[in-house]
């Protein structure tokens, strides 16, 4: 067949807008992928499949991403990654997920609306490279809405962190699904508690309404008090008696007067515009005013927002976490000596977990009673506790309570600037935790094997770096983190600062497994004021190398402990309760302390970690400050997390924080081994190289005819 | 088919018969480790991962490629050859198909002296091989796009020198409009400039594959784009054995 040239040029380009369209029509099949990372990263969970087909209402999800071009180019490609599993979501989801992309600088109202309704804010990044410093806002907001429910916002910082591995600065994306996940729960959990909120109360909720009778109230609002009559009816008709709708007399302004109930001075009304209504729980009460809110609203905005003070009120729906620490002198005196100072580190904890708990604030150094209603405790440092508070801490193992401690035998707080040492101190818990076979060994571990450490604390206020042995960092190697355990399976890394170590003991009943142990070659040192870094001396190390009666080897710096735990106070009577007059916070409900010992628990479980400063969050965030390679402190806090799934058995979310490794570390090479490794890699292709071409060679010449 | 495979076999065995094939394959692995141990700083970093090889693959690759394919049809023309290979009995797809096959089998021998690398990490940590096999698939795929671009350029010419200059510009664009950083320049151009690059671009999409997700949508892609090159190449063959 003749071929024309023409034909050909037309066939080719035919060929090219195919290659485009099948491209184009290619580019709608989402999904189609295999994920060959192990653990399957990349790809949903079950347990969020799970959580996705059991919706009963479509969940929707919103994402407010700037255009590529506007996001910066550290951020740019973690966004196509978000961008993927949204859609994951859309597919796995069905008709149960509605996903939505606003690019909020091309839609204005749409900007205007996350900026009100959402509290989306464009992020601001600082960004320094080695061409420029810049700052450049963006938008990367996702929110989630499930009808009936409050919506949940994630914006940047909840989806993005700094690489804390890495040895430049560079983002990468947290775990995106757990928390959009975290996210879908809490919003279906929202609405789940809206109908068995109130069973939670143990008393009658009083909600007193304050509302100007709708024949007075102007035209826009004449609707107002008959929808929230009939709303708030509805409430108590679902309450089943735990809800009492009362319509205040605003006649009585001695009532109004006393109650400071708001009132608003409308021009054209001759009386004040009542818009407002009290609840009562037992003795707290709780004012609410709907003035904010115009009558153009919703039902479903004005219930959500008496839902979300009842909600507040209630008991239970978040799990309470109490933190024990020493809080500040209110008053501003300071402690005693021999107390540790004022850890304010800790502070900070409280307000990480507060995005995720209702965190209780319990003072250490007045420790005499426990919220009743704690879902988890843990004890921060504690230094010299008395009998009594360590009997309270028993007892409230002994009644199924989940406890986290972190504690040592040594005080090696240098806030002060003084002291750059550990001194021997105990926690007080130390016969309490021997009884559950955890024995808190004195003296401080130093690990040879520990990387650069970055003082803070210098006298000179300066920055020393230098592989100093009190710095003991685990995960680095093999052998460091227990990845048998479930929630350790992905856990990283993390960083000790003169820590403490433990031994287990077997106890019948009780199951104990090592959490994180410190290198092969580190050893213990005795706890001393002359325990102090010592760089002349020792440049390299910082402290004297081990010993001959130093025995080197692993010691366990973390474990958890799980089972029926026996009271140190079995057999013998309650330490007695010193007199004091109730103070205000005793007068909430708390755990009654009998004088007759409760003698073993419930199955509950423990973790306990041998450092007091193991949770230093002030620290990592310095540490953060001065370059990512110094922050293994911040990845303290994912241990704490990961703990807190497996105490509170929040299985579902553990599952999906513990897929996959996300952190693989390699085995440390002295320099020398690193040049013989890399060597070797450039040898050995070389070598197979050499040995290619010379067996082509004499294959070719074997072929050669003789003559 | 077959024929095919015999001009791809006959191929492959001439680039080993040349000093060429071991330079390019020694500069290739040397350039692999240098990027992995140098640049990315495995040893510093402490992860027991390849992204520090993998990423910049796209780069070498659109380097390295060029060279082996810029003498595929342009030493042909140069020395008359080609008019030989119009009189074989074989079609022209065949022959095509057959220097796309023998250089591809020349690319592959390349990555495999690469893998000495992830033995290593193995050796050194617990190394998910999953990303891996998704790196190695995605430098097949691109390797085949770089190869067929290369081979249609190659097929222009009759001078080496020219076809490896183009091949590099081509290779290179087609990486270089897809990387974040070329991205990022097109902040001040309209909308649609950036999203047409990194659709276009090779770079983005390889990273996704070497991540450790092979997608459909980057799979079909970088095969489109090599099958649309290797029309072109037998197109543009075809109109040189119309004419001659």
């Amino acid at each position: 067949m003749k071929i024309d040239r023409t034909q050909i040029v037309i066939s080719a380009l035919l060929v090219a807008v195919n290659v485009i369209l099948f491209n184009l029509i290619v580019g709608e099949f989402r999904g189609l992928r295999a994920d060959l990372t192990d653990g399957k990263v990349f790809s949903l969970s079950p347990t969020t499949e799970r959580l996705l087909a059991g919706l009963k209402e479509p969940v929707e999800i919103t994402a407010y991403v700037s255009a590529d071009e506007n996001i910066h180019e550290d951020v740019r490609p973690l966004v196509p990654e978000v961008m993927d599993l949204l859609e994951e979501y859309e597919i796995k989801g069905g008709s149960k997920v509605r996903l939505r992309r606003i690019v909020p600088e091309e839609d204005e109202k749409a900007e205007k609306e996350a900026r009100r309704d959402y509290r989306i804010r464009p992020q601001i990044g600082i960004f320094r490279d080695a061409r420029a410093q810049g700052v450049q806002s963006f938008y990367l907001s996702l929110v989630v809405k499930y009808p009936g429910s409050d919506a949940i916002t994630l914006n940047a910082d909840d989806l993005i962190t700094q690489n804390v591995f890495a040895q430049e600065q560079s983002l990468e994306l947290k775990n995106v699904e757990l928390e959009l996940t975290k996210a879908i729960k809490k919003a279906v959990l929202g609405f789940e508690s809206k109908r068995n909120l109130f069973r939670r109360f143990p008393t009658t909720i009083e909600l007193t309404t304050f509302i100007t009778p709708a024949d007075q109230m102007p035209p826009s609002l004449k609707d107002v008090p008959g929808r929230i009559d009939e709303l708030l009816d509805d409430l108590a008709a679902r309450s089943e008696g735990k809800l009492v709708h009362v319509k205040a007399d605003l006649g009585d302004e001695a009532l109004l007067k006393r109650l400071r109930v708001p009132a608003l001075d409308v021009e054209g009304l001759d009386h004040p515009l009542h818009l407002a209504m009290i609840l009562k729980l037992g003795d707290q009460s709780r004012r609410l005013s709907l003035l904010d809110y115009d009558g153009a609203r919703s039902n479903e905005d004005i219930e959500g927002v008496i839902m979300g003070v009842v909600r507040s009120a209630s008991p239970g729906v978040l799990r309470r976490v109490g933190v024990a620490q020493y809080l500040p002198d209110p008053d501003g005196r300071m402690r005693m000596m021999g107390q540790p100072s004022l850890p304010p580190a800790y502070l900070a904890l409280a307000r990480t977990l507060g995005q995720d708990y209702d965190v209780v604030d319990l003072d250490l150094g007045q420790l005499r009673s426990l919220p009743a209603d704690l879902d988890l405790l843990i004890v921060m440092e504690p230094a010299k506790l008395d009998e009594r508070a360590a009997y309270l801490i028993d007892q409230y193992v002994m009644g199924g309570g989940k406890t986290i401690f972190c504690l040592d035998r040594s005080d090696s707080s240098m806030l002060d600037g003084t002291r750059q040492g550990a001194e021997a101190r105990d926690s007080g818990l130390e016969e309490l935790l021997a009884t559950w076979g955890v024995k808190l060994q004195e003296g401080v571990v130093l690990d040879p094997n520990c990387g650069e450490f970055f003082d803070t604390r210098s006298r000179e206020g300066t920055l020393l770096e230098g592989p100093w042995m009190s710095s003991v960092e685990v995960g680095l190697d093999e052998g460091g983190v227990n990845r048998e355990v479930g929630y350790m399976r992905a856990f990283e890394a993390a960083r000790f600062w003169f820590p403490g170590s433990i031994e287990l003991t077997p106890v019948a009943g009780l199951s104990q497994n090592w959490l994180l142990r410190s290198g092969a070659e580190s050893f213990v040192r005795k706890a001393s004021p002359q325990l102090v870094p010592d760089l002349a001396s020792w440049p390299k190390s910082a402290f004297e190398p081990a010993r001959a009666d130093e025995k080197r080897g692993r010691r366990i710096l973390a474990a958890e402990i799980s089972g029926v735990f026996p009271s140190h106070w079995a057999d013998k009577p309650a330490p007695k309760k010193e007199k004091e007059a109730p103070t205000e916070e005793e007068a909430e409900p708390s755990l009654e302390i009998a004088d007759q010992p409760i003698p073993s628990s419930r199955p509950t479980r423990m973790v306990v970690v041998a450092n007091g400063e193991f949770l230093d969050l002030v620290q990592a965030q310095v540490e953060s400050q001065a370059g990512p390679k110094y922050a293994l402190f911040s990845a303290n806090a994912r241990f704490l997390v990961n703990a807190i799934d497996w105490l509170l058995e929040d299985d579902d979310l553990a599952a999906i924080r513990n897929r996959g490794r996300s952190f693989r570390p390699i085995e440390r090479l002295e320099e020398g081994a690193q040049n013989r490794t890399m060597l070797l890699n450039f040898v050995l292709p070389l070598v197979g190289l050499a040995a290619l071409g010379g067996t082509l060679y004499w294959r070719r010449r074997l072929r050669r005819p003789l003559i | 088919m077959s024929k095919s495979l015999v001009l791809a076999g006959k191929e492959f065995r001439s680039y080993f018969s040349s000093w060429l094939a071991y330079i390019f394959i020694a500069l290739f692995v040397a350039a692999a480790l240098v990027s992995f141990f140098f640049l990315a700083g495995f040893f510093a970093d402490g992860r027991a991962e390849l992204r520090g090889y993998f990423s910049w693959l796209p780069l070498t690759l659109a380097i390295l490629v060029p060279g082996l394919t810029m003498r595929q049809w342009a030493k042909e023309n140069e020395m008359g050859s080609i008019e030989l290979l119009m009189t074989l009995p074989a079609h022209t797809r065949d022959l095509v198909l057959g220097k796309f096959l023998g250089t591809m089998g020349f690319v592959a021998v390349a990555l495999l002296f690469t893998l000495g690398i992830p033995i290593t990490v193995e050796i050194l940590g617990d190394l998910d091989w999953g990303p891996v096999v998704g790196g190695y698939a995605a430098a097949l795929l691109l390797g085949g796009a770089y190869v067929a671009i290369g081979l249609y350029v190659s097929s222009w010419f009759h001078d080496q020198f020219p076809a490896l200059l183009v091949g590099w510009l081509l290779c290179g664009l087609l990486a270089a409009v897809g990387h974040e950083t070329v991205l990022g320049w097109c902040e001040a151009l309209p909308a649609f400039v950036s999203r047409t690059f990194a659709f276009v671009g090779f770079w983005d999409r390889f990273r996704a594959i070497e991540r450790g997700v092979l997608d459909l949508r980057d799979v079909a892609y970088y095969l489109s784009v090599t099958g649309l090159f290797l029309y072109l190449n037998v197109a543009r063959i075809r109109t040189k054995r119309w004419t001659a």
